[in-house]
């Protein structure tokens, strides 16, 4: 195909996909779909690949799987009108059960020439906890309803049967099936544009357009790799447990052998399956790695399946970062986020392009409520968010995810309004980024006072073991936290995982940890570390200690003789 | 005497001028190089040199309206006042975290993100003591003495001007109503701007952030507006017919405009969209995309059905504001864009523009750096025998070509024809990016709408675009390079009012709404009464913004009149129904839906320049032929025939390739595109393939 056609054709795929998305958060009903986007959009060819897609980026991975279910499940069944529903982490390839996929067929003139697919993470899918992704979660059974991939719509509109097992088993029935409606009107507006482009172009050219897409992201992948040297990374770190065990950490661990165009990825030492909910399926540790290599190598490179076809993962079952069926899974985020970290880490030990990793720990936290404003009961799921660690060019970023752009920080007033809760804090921590000449986005404190009972599921991690600085920056002050009542007598620090019972009146306070700093942080320009100070990110006592900048207390003047002292 | 009504449209590049003669109903349009740092020079200069041509005295100036950018590049060039910003205790990381959202894309992994600086450091931020509460109940009442000394630490900081946005204030003003009076009280010097008057909505960042935005803009839009006053008042202009044109498309005087900043960020592109509104409805082309390129930026908006899509807030130059405004997309590139090579030899374009000192290289002015405008002489799209501005440039093409090859060609192994070709495909790359904003992003199909193409460059890439986009086709207005301008002399005054109630649409009774619909119509008429206008001239546009109960995003559907609202609600929630489905590909009839919003426009009529313009009566292209050029068109140059538009006659039709020249503008069609003139005097071009 002729280059500036396959330009063409890739924009106007790219729109088709970014008008699915606008219309997924912008008619979805659940706050966790419209106020914090935790949800994405794709296009696949007719055999299940990964064309184009838009959204939250990890979720471009797990589609694979699940359009490899439902064409091997439905085959020559699969009817014009058809919507598919798959939410099963061990059979359709979803990354925890409340990311509920929905695929839908695309036809031109009675041919199968694509699906057009969605994922929207549920409030809730029924199970142990409100939200479904509970601590104290054994099994992937105690983890909401699976839906491996079921025929969820039909030409003459939603399947009732399925429709009323749904309502039956979600704490929040309506939310659930408006989003799942707003899921199959996106993918159904999806196909109606793409059948459009094959009526312009030829459905052969649009066909061809298509396999030459993925072919290029898997080119220009291996073209980046080519450019670093060859040679073997390593990458390690610990979560701080899996929620049962206490005092045993959980190890991530990759070897990264570089040869080429080609990187294999080897997750063999890693900590073997765990009891509790932190283990990962194959397609979030794809997914993890893969963002690490393209956020460092080349952020433009489109995702798609072609990627994978650069990358070789060994990845055997039974480690934590390979589930076995039927261990549970629900709290998978923070596992890919050490997986991510950890290719990081690798490829700096490989080719020295580094980054410091962003604030660790983070992770979705549920309070769920009897009552709402509506009168039903409601569950209040938020992400926490984390700041982004220091670069060779400039200081972390502030309130933005690692690998995704979600959360677009919900709004307190739309909180309050909704549920029985009320803010008391949200700002930033002092002293939380990791120092260096670049230092860390900080991180801040959240804090809610419960108006009505509630049960809390807190779904976090690395409290204990924090991030780390690169190329002699440091790591984070201070890990992440979970904090009840503080500041009275009945303060209680809450581990990373744990779901309970909170009586209205209790305070519970998340602090996010700070991103690592990049570089020594005595190489920092002193009047950015005064800004610092004037801002209230660091204090006196730490621009002296971490940074070597003496500051006058009184004049808040740079005592420039005391620092070339200090930074000797 | 005449009576003449001018509009001034401030660009980057030029300052574009609309004269009508009121009585005749004949426009003038002329263009000076605009100025900085005051704008107001080039207003002033260009309009007493137009009335000593003309021979008309100043008192002959009936009206005046004015399209600025002055709000805009404080904020590009980060110059806008010291400002500070006052919270509820505890609050700080609301403006600081802000909206975490990444937007698309690739930058939603680049662990190089970075955030647009924020406008308020957190040093000049303070807390006072207060909490309301969702209902807007009084947790906590707002204790005087944290206040006073928040309101002292800011004047020790020398701020000029003060955002204060305390939690719930839409639902409970008295907290910081109360703060402002007492900056008035121990700081009268300093601007302050109020949330529950600047955006009284939920959601405390997006208002927050406007009222930044408001707060860091005023003092500068003040001093603006208080010295072209001034100005006009001495160049002899008596008339307090004076109005700036804001982000809503509509006109409002200067003495509102000043209040509320925020309002007129998009005061400079919002008049382009009017013509096309004005377009749309009336010469039958009722979807279109406007794509005003100019010298330094490009403006992007969709019209839909002849109705412009306007949206309730958005991002603009990467800040979160919520106003109601146009929903106009702009990208940091145009005909003066510089194109460079990065340390990674990587080809880029822009954002830094050549302005108009020293302008392109092939100005002749002094310029050695490559711009857009440059590639296009190396390409032979425009020809240097053909002026641009009306004469006033003549164009040099060995310079444009030296400085191809000195900057780009070189260094990168380049011919300069490869290196020419490469710098407009990336910038016609952006201006797809920008159209998509407006268009498949917020669920329209291309395939239905034409590009309305103007301002200086818009006519020389928008054919290309289109037909690579699958648009419908090209609209080339009769003056491309002042339709801007033109829509000061199409806007109607408008003020827009908003009033929040969450309720159940069939718990809404006709009488509670009516007179929440009356009490706003009521503001909305006293404030065109202040201005001078008599109530036959004001008309009135009613909306609710109504959504499925559980949904957290609106859709604005409008009711007919309120008299008979009654059977307007019942029918409302059919076209809810109906609206959705379009939009969203769903919709769910049996469900409940909830009223958000309500909103009144109020808005006065002024009278309205023409539109179509006169045509020759018989044409010919014979006639209009104007010579031959070589154009490079995909991978090679071919001989194009060069038309002067002004001898088109209606009907008249011109097949690409082709370049179709006129005074402020060049058309460029190509091979496979045919071009026909309307009666309205509206090039109109497709793609015959």
């Amino acid at each position: 195909m002729d280059p500036i056609t396959l330009e063409v054709l890739g924009y106007r795929l790219g729109e088709v996909v970014h008008t699915m998305e606008h219309l997924l958060f912008h008619s979805g009903y659940s706050p966790i779909l419209r106020e914090s986007y935790d949800g994405s959009a794709t296009i696949l060819d007719r055999n299940g690949n990964v064309v184009v897609g838009s959204g939250a980026p990890y979720h471009l991975f797990p589609y694979y799987y699940t359009a490899q279910y439902i064409i091997e499940r439905f085959g020559g069944e699969i009817r014009p009108g058809d919507s598919y529903m798959a939410n099963d982490p061990y059979h359709s390839g979803n990354s925890h059960v409340p990311d509920v996929a929905i695929v839908t067929p695309v036809f031109y003139q009675d041919e199968l020439i694509a699906f057009c697919a969605c994922i929207a993470h549920k409030p809730d899918m029924g199970g142990m906890v409100p939200g479904s992704s509970g601590a104290g979660a054994r099994e992937i059974y105690h983890e909401g309803m699976l839906f491996p991939g079921v025929r969820i719509w039909t030409s003459e509109g939603i399947n009732r049967d399925v429709e009323s097992i749904l309502r039956q088993n979600s704490r929040t029935p309506d939310e659930v099936v408006g989003d799942v409606r707003a899921q199959v009107g996106c993918t159904q507006v999806g196909g109606q544009r793409l059948a459009g482009l094959c009526e312009e172009y030829s459905p052969a050219t649009i066909l061809q357009a298509f396999d030459e897409w993925i072919a290029i992201s898997e080119r220009r992948l291996g073209e980046e790799l080519s450019k670093i040297p060859d040679g073997i990374g390593v990458g390690t770190a610990y979560l701080d447990n899996d929620g049962v065990d206490l005092d045993q950490p959980v190890k991530i661990h990759v070897t990264l052998t570089k040869t080429g165009s080609r990187v294999r990825l080897d997750f063999s030492g890693s900590n073997p399956l765990v009891k509790g909910p932190v283990n990962i399926r194959p397609q979030s540790t794809e997914a993890g790695a893969t963002l690490a290599l393209i956020g460092l190598l080349d952020p433009q490179i489109p995702i798609n399946d072609g990627i994978r076809r650069a990358v070789e993962f060994v990845n055997p079952e039974g480690l934590v970062t390979h589930a076995r069926f039927p261990a549970p899974v629900n709290n998978y985020y923070p596992t890919m986020h050490l997986v991510n970290c950890c290719v990081q880490q690798a490829m700096a030990e490989l080719s020295g392009r580094a980054v410091a990793p962003a604030g660790l720990g983070i992770g979705g936290n549920t309070l769920g409520y009897t009552r709402t404003r509506s009168g039903q009961p409601g569950v209040q799921y938020e992400l926490q968010n984390t700041s982004l660690g220091g670069t060779a060019r400039n200081d972390g970023t502030f309130g933005a995810m690692a690998m995704n752009h979600v959360t677009p920080s919900t709004s307190l007033e739309i909180l309050e309004t909704e549920y029985p809760m009320r803010v008391t804090r949200f700002e930033p921590l002092m002293d939380s980024a990791g120092p260096g000449e670049y230092r860390g986005g900080l991180g801040y404190v959240r804090e809610y006072e419960l108006l009505g009972d509630a049960k809390l599921s807190i779904r976090m991690s690395q409290f204990r073991f924090g991030g780390w600085g690169v190329h002699g920056g440091k790591g984070p002050g201070r890990p992440a936290q979970a904090v009840l009542n503080e500041g009275s007598d009945a303060e209680e620090l809450l581990p990373p995982l744990q779901t309970r019972d909170l009586a209205a009146g209790t305070r519970f306070a998340v602090k996010t940890s700070g991103g690592g700093g990049y570089g020594d942080p005595l190489k920092r320009d002193p009047e950015s570390v005064l800004a610092d100070v004037l801002d209230g990110y660091v204090s006196l006592d730490r621009a002296a200690q971490d940074y070597g900048v003496i500051i006058d207390p009184e004049t808040l003047a740079i005592d420039a003789k005391g620092t070339a002292e200090a930074r000797r | 005497m005449r009576r003449l009504r001018i509009g001034v449209d401030t660009g980057g590049t030029f300052t574009d001028f609309v004269v009508l003669d009121e009585d005749r109903g004949t426009l003038d349009v002329f263009k000076v190089p605009s100025t900085r740092p005051d704008q107001a020079d080039a207003i002033i200069g260009g309009l007493a040199d137009y009335l000593s041509r003309s021979g008309d005295p100043a008192e002959s100036v009936a009206f005046f309206c004015h399209g600025t950018t002055v709000g805009t590049n404080a904020i590009l060039e980060a110059n806008g006042a010291r400002t500070g910003l006052v919270v509820t205790e505890g609050f700080r990381g609301i403006y600081e975290v802000g909206e975490q959202t990444r937007g698309h894309g690739s930058i939603i992994y680049d662990l190089f993100f970075e955030k647009p600086r924020a406008l308020v450091p957190a040093r000049l931020t303070e807390e006072v003591l207060e909490r309301v509460g969702s209902r807007g109940e009084v947790q906590l009442p707002l204790d005087e003495k944290s206040a006073r000394m928040a309101i002292e630490q800011l004047v020790r900081h020398k701020v000029d001007s003060v955002a204060v946005c305390l939690l719930f204030s839409f639902k409970h003003p008295e907290h910081e109503q109360q703060l402002k009076r007492l900056f008035g009280e121990i700081a009268p010097e300093i601007n302050v701007s109020i949330s529950s008057e600047v955006s009284p909505e939920i959601r405390e960042y997006y208002r927050m952030s406007t009222t930044v935005v408001n707060a860091y803009l005023n003092p500068l839009l003040g001093r603006y507006v208080h010295s072209l006053d001034g100005r006009l008042h001495e160049l002899g202009v008596p008339t307090d017919q004076r109005y700036i044109i804001r982000s809503n498309g509509g006109v409002a005087s200067f003495e509102t405009a000043r209040d509320r900043s925020v309002q007129t960020i998009l005061s400079g592109p919002a008049a382009g969209v009017v013509t096309a509104q004005h377009v749309a409805s009336s010469a039958g082309i009722p979807n279109l995309v406007t794509f005003d390129m100019g010298g330094t930026s490009t403006d992007v908006a969709l019209i839909k059905e002849g109705e412009p899509v306007r949206r309730m807030g958005g991002k603009v130059h990467g800040l979160d504001v919520l106003v109601p405004m146009l929903d106009i997309h702009t990208v940091a590139a145009g005909g003066g864009t510089i194109a460079w090579v990065d340390e990674m030899e990587a080809l880029q374009v822009g954002p830094r523009s050549a302005g108009s000192d020293p302008g392109p290289a092939c100005y002749g002015k002094g310029g050695t750096e490559p711009t857009v405008t440059d590639a296009n002489v190396a390409l032979g799209v425009l020809s240097a025998d053909q002026p641009l501005a009306g004469g006033a440039l003549k164009l040099d093409r060995d310079a444009a070509e030296r400085a191809i090859y000195e900057r780009i060609a070189k260094p990168l192994g380049l011919s300069v024809t490869e290196a020419a070709r490469g710098i407009v495909e990336i910038v016609n790359v952006k201006m797809q990016e920008a159209i998509k904003v407006v268009s498949s992003n917020r669920g329209y199909d291309l395939r239905d709408f034409y590009l309305f193409a103007f301002g200086g460059a818009g006519p020389l890439h928008a054919c290309q675009i289109a037909e690579e986009m699958g648009m419908k086709g090209v609209v080339i207005p009769p003056y491309p390079g002042v339709t801007s301008a033109l829509g000061l002399l199409l806007s109607d005054v408008r003020h827009d009012y908003v009033h929040s109630d969450l309720r159940d649409l069939n718990d809404v009774q006709p009488g509670q709404a009516e007179s929440i619909f009356l009490g706003l119509r009521d503001r909305g008429m006293a404030q065109l009464r202040s201005e001078g206008f008599s109530p036959d001239l004001c008309r009135f546009v009613w909306d609710m913004d109504l959504r499925y109960i559980g949904q957290g995003y609106e859709l604005t559907v409008a009711l007919p009149d309120i008299p008979h609202l009654l059977d307007d609600l019942r029918q409302l929630r059919q076209r809810f129904d109906e609206a959705h489905l379009q939009l969203t590909g769903h919709f769910a009839p049996n469900e409940r839906v909830e009223v958000v919003n309500y909103r009144v426009s109020a808005i006065a009529k002024v009278p309205r320049a023409p539109l179509a313009v006169p045509l020759p009566d018989h044409g010919s292209l014979d006639l209009a032929h104007a010579g031959d050029t070589a154009v490079f068109f995909h991978d090679r140059f071919e001989t194009t025939p060069m038309y002067q538009r002004s001898f088109l006659a209606a009907g008249m039709e011109v097949t690409g390739p082709a370049v179709i020249l006129q005074n402020d503008s060049t058309t460029v069609l190509g091979p496979g595109q045919a071009g026909t003139m309307d009666a309205w005097g509206y090039l109109r071009v497709e793609s015959r393939l």
